[in-house]
């Protein structure tokens, strides 16, 4: 087949012309890129001021040239501060207007751009403080703690404070949480720090932090277990609570002993010699019978001048009782004992109390 | 790699590099046989160019078209 011939070059040409335009069409782009900069909120100045020398020092590079000025740039960089919303100034405020000014009175030959970045910069560094020093710190401290303090913040998560509920890395600065606060709720993390909860028993928090308190667990004591936890909920809860918590039986348990609380212990203890306890099995009362105290101390006895002599009486003592032996003292007119000998020890029956020492019984010498 | 340029390529075009004259000096067979091999480059070029294209696309027809111009 034969083609024929023809210029090669001169069809390569046109191609080319016609399907190689990359270069055409990435100057355009490069110079719309160019005037259409707009600089970052948190971006340096001289970083963006860097970008548009990169787009410049490039359309300088082609064919033909589109050659850009140092005070274009300046201009360009001014015209690319970010704004703010309609109507204001933005964050570089009144400096944006009086900076194209000075730019645009500067003769292009005399124009510094350095100059126009350092003073952007200075306002940038009152802006986003933050950003110049994380610099600062870097040149400051040494490899290794660079590292480790970029480890440490990789390693460092967000997490939800249980004291202010919001989600932070570290230590929590909220109000409740200044370190070395010592007014603050939250010093019971120093660790010298002894005290416990009084909620669970665990250290660390005290009973006003107390997870388990907010969630109505029951409370715990030191070792962890549940102290009458139906207790305690019946002291806090109301009565509908109770009801689920408690049987029937120990609801009214619980009301009784409330009622004690309230009005004194039915179970009375005096502090004699005879240790005499008297139990009280009906609602609470503050009758306690009067004991005639000075019949029972025996100080008291001394006090007696004309004690009856005694009369010796012999007794069988296979027959010896109880009852023969009290009403003895009973049949006697002149008995100093008439409580005693009364019928709190003989029944009317005729039967026979046991006398002894035991507790919550009268023991007679 | 011989260099040439389209103009070059152009007057080669109607030039005879086949017939060897009578008189033919060692100067003007050296320019003869130089002009023959550019000619031959652009033959073997303008061969890979046609069946480079493919001329069953619509791309491939304009770039066939193209070439053909400069026949």
């Amino acid at each position: 087949m034969n083609y024929g011939t023809g210029n090669s070059l001169a069809a390569l040409a046109a191609l080319d012309s016609k399907y190689n335009s990359f270069k055409t069409k990435d100057k355009q782009d490069m110079i719309t890129e160019f005037y259409m900069f707009k600089m970052e909120p948190s971006q340096k100045p001289d970083e963006a001021s860097a970008q548009l020398q990169v787009l410049q020092g490039k359309l300088g590079l082609f064919a033909d040239p589109h050659p850009i000025s140092d005070k274009e740039v300046g201009l360009r960089l001014v015209a690319s501060l970010p704004g703010g919303k309609t109507g204001q100034l933005g964050p570089y405020g009144a400096a944006k207007i009086a900076l194209a000014k000075s730019i645009a009175a500067t003769d292009p030959n005399a124009f510094n751009l350095e100059g126009v970045e350092d003073e952007l910069n200075s306002i940038h560094k009152v802006l986003y403080p933050n950003m110049w020093n994380d610099e600062k710190d870097n040149l400051s401290t040494s490899d290794e703690q660079a590292m480790m303090a970029a480890s440490n913040g990789a390693t460092q998560k967000k997490t939800k404070c249980p004291n202010c509920d919001k989600w932070h890395r570290g230590q929590c600065r909220g109000k409740n949480c200044k370190p070395g606060n010592s007014n603050s709720n939250n010093n019971n993390n120093n660790p010298n720090d002894d005290r416990r909860c009084t909620h669970c028993g665990k250290s660390g928090h005290l009973e006003n932090k107390c997870w388990k308190k907010k969630k109505g667990l029951p409370k715990s004591g030191p070792s962890g277990e549940a102290v009458n936890a139906c207790y305690e909920i019946s002291l806090t809860c109301t009565e509908i609570t109770l009801g689920v918590a408690m049987t029937s039986e120990e609801l009214q348990t619980l009301v009784r002993e409330e009622t004690l609380v309230d009005t004194g212990p039915a179970v009375v203890t005096i502090d004699t010699p005879y240790d005499i306890t008297f139990a009280e099995e009906g609602p609470c009362s503050t009758n306690i019978p009067d004991l005639e105290e000075s019949v029972l101390d025996d100080d008291d006895l001394s006090d007696i001048d004309d004690f009856p002599a005694l009369v010796e009486r012999e007794f069988d003592d296979d027959n010896l009782s109880v009852d023969s032996y009290l009403s003895v003292f009973a049949s006697e007119d002149n008995s100093f004992f008439p409580e005693l000998a009364a019928p709190a020890i003989t029944s009317s029956e005729g039967e026979v109390a046991t006398v002894g020492s035991a507790a919550g019984t009268a023991s007679i010498p | 790699m011989l260099n040439s340029s389209i103009q070059e390529l152009e007057a080669l075009k109607v030039l005879d590099v086949e017939t060897v004259p009578d008189c033919e000096t060692e100067a003007g067979k050296a320019i003869r046989l130089k002009n023959k091999l550019i000619i031959k480059n652009n033959t073997q070029m303008w061969s890979s160019m046609q069946l480079a294209v493919d001329g069953s696309t619509t791309k491939g027809k304009v770039a066939w078209l193209k070439i053909q111009k400069h026949k």
